[in-house]
């Protein structure tokens, strides 16, 4: 149960730095939150409403108070650990919603100044993304979608530099898709392997890559095996050796993705992926029923992967999962 | 979740749900199937990722007005619930539990963003790269009484931490080997006081304030 708690005029509910996960109500008085601005310098003085929640974003991101509480005026608070704000909110969405609505601001703001410091050089734009993608996948025969790309380009850029190519490769890529379609599966298949001019450990390599791609997991495990099996020197091996603990991992064979994975960072503890390595090995200790384990590797996947925006959101549902 | 089906999109097999650099202006929560995600990298396609039931994707692209930074493909016949701006108020007020993870992956995303910002406002260099140190410290789990720390991270993952050239970042980091603050083996990097690092980025920060 929430508790009330009473704190006299001029005394402090927290301080900045401290490490707890309570969450409080201003229920009676005035307490205000002080901070400085992180980017100015300037100090910030925010009055808490009655009835206003506080403390909310440190205790469920379990880190430091970002500010002090000060209590202006003798005041009642009502307090919360993280579980009973959750049973609360729960109930009652449209608080969830605000919260939601205050932080995406918040997050936008601390994004952009972010990226304003950052060196943007190497972004490409993305009318010439768009385009370059469509050409990648109407080359590989993936006309539709091609088709769909080259339409979201004349959508979004009716006047842009390749307008007028993307509205011919509209119709190209759709008789293309036609002519696909009534060609038999069998065809389409030896026609789709790349790279003839591939070496065979290539080959064997991209069939695997197929297989994983098209879900076909058993066949993928088998072939990036082989792979591995083939040739101790191949550029190959690496690869297949990280994407046959990701077909296990697809296949639900959770114990053998621990096994590999766990092998492959002891051989290469600077592993280019090793935030993902971290990742697969944490989710499936979790989904072996050993939380705690499965806790400590995705929370070691996520300081490694604090540049890789795709790899941490996955970590960050999986932590999610195991705490809810 | 049943009343809900009319935000619930089918998606056949095969078909792109979007594609990278488009801008994003709706997030999804798959019910059923599994959706790839991928980006085309030159002249390959690489397979980011594959998504189960449960779990959401597209959602950075329209917090952060930035295009998709991926491309998502359905690899079965996929059921989607799509979120955007109109509907987004309602499928919250069904769906308190994914309000909650939301809720949760934004603070998340908010204390990183503002830790990072806190790096790159610092001037000095050499501060620079030692509280890239201390973010990763913050982010392990560790006996507080431990002063050496290790780091799996190579000067390049620093040199993007701290927004500086690889070669910047290769200097400082021999710097701060020369002083004995850190080791730099080919795996990994050790600090050998992490509170010494922590009393030379307060102290630069102060300075520079």
């Amino acid at each position: 149960m929430p508790k009330p708690v009473a704190f006299k005029s001029n005394s402090v509910v927290y301080f900045q730095g401290d490490l707890d996960e309570r969450i409080y109500i201003l229920k009676s008085g005035r307490i205000a939150l002080r901070s400085r601005d992180i980017e100015t310098g300037q100090d910030i003085n925010e009055l808490i409403q009655t009835g206003e929640f506080f403390g909310v974003k440190s205790a469920l991101g379990k880190y430091p108070r970002e500010e002090d509480a000060v209590v202006l005026s003798d005041a009642e608070v009502l307090q919360f650990t993280v579980k009973e704000f959750e049973q609360v909110v729960t109930q009652n969405t449209r608080i969830i919603i605000k919260m939601l609505k205050v932080f995406s601001n918040q997050l936008r703001r601390i994004h952009s100044k972010v990226s304003s410091m950052l060196n943007q050089e190497d972004q490409i734009d993305p009318a010439e993304g768009l385009h370059h993608s469509a050409q990648f996948y109407f080359q590989n025969r993936q006309y539709e979608h091609a088709r769909y790309i080259w339409q979201r380009y004349v959508e979004l850029y009716p006047n842009g530099r390749h307008a007028a190519e993307a509205r011919q490769q509209i119709a190209r890529s759709e008789q293309s898709s036609k002519a696909q379609s009534t060609r038999s599966a069998a065809q389409e298949a030896t026609q789709r392997r790349p790279g003839e001019d591939l070496p065979e450990i290539g080959k064997l390599y991209f069939s695997a890559e197929t297989s994983f791609a098209n879900g076909e997991f058993e066949q993928a495990i088998n072939l990036f095996q082989q792979v591995i099996d083939q040739d101790e020197q191949s550029e190959y091996r690496g690869k297949a050796k990280f994407q046959l603990g990701r077909a296990h991992f697809e296949n639900g064979d959770y114990p053998e993705v621990i096994r590999q994975f766990s092998q492959l960072i002891k051989d290469v503890p600077r592993h280019p992926q090793i935030a993902e390595l971290l990742y697969y090995i944490g989710y499936s200790y979790g989904k072996s029923g050993k939380t705690d384990k499965g806790k400590a590797f995705l929370s070691k996947a996520r300081a490694s992967a604090s540049d890789e925006p795709v790899v941490r959101r996955k970590v960050d549902q999986a932590i999610a999962r195991l705490e809810s | 979740m049943s009343g809900f089906d009319r935000f619930a999109k089918q998606i056949p097999k095969g078909r792109m749900i979007f594609c990278e650099y488009e801008p994003g202006h709706s997030f999804y929560l798959i019910q059923q199937g599994r959706v790839q995600i991928t980006k085309v990298m030159g002249s390959i396609e690489k397979a980011v990722d594959i998504l189960h039931p449960g779990e959401l994707f597209g959602e950075m692209a329209i917090l952060e007005e930035a295009p998709r930074s991926a491309s998502a493909i359905a690899l079965d016949d996929v059921t989607l619930l799509e979120f955007n701006r109109e509907n987004f108020e309602i499928l919250m007020q069904g769906n308190p539990q994914i309000a909650m993870t939301l809720l949760r992956t934004f603070v998340k995303r908010i204390y990183d963003q503002r830790r990072r910002f806190m790096i790159l406002k610092l001037n000095d260099i050499q501060a620079r790269v030692a509280d890239v140190f201390l973010m990763l410290f913050e982010g392990m789990e560790s006996d507080p009484e431990d002063k050496q720390c290790e780091f799996s991270v190579t000067p390049n993952d620093v040199a993007h931490w701290a927004g500086l050239s690889p070669e910047q970042a290769r200097t400082t980091i021999n710097q701060l080997a020369n002083q004995r603050r850190i080791e730099v083996y080919p795996d990994k990097i050790v600090v050998t006081n992490i509170h010494d690092i922590q009393r030379l980025v307060s102290s630069r920060r102060r300075e520079e304030e």
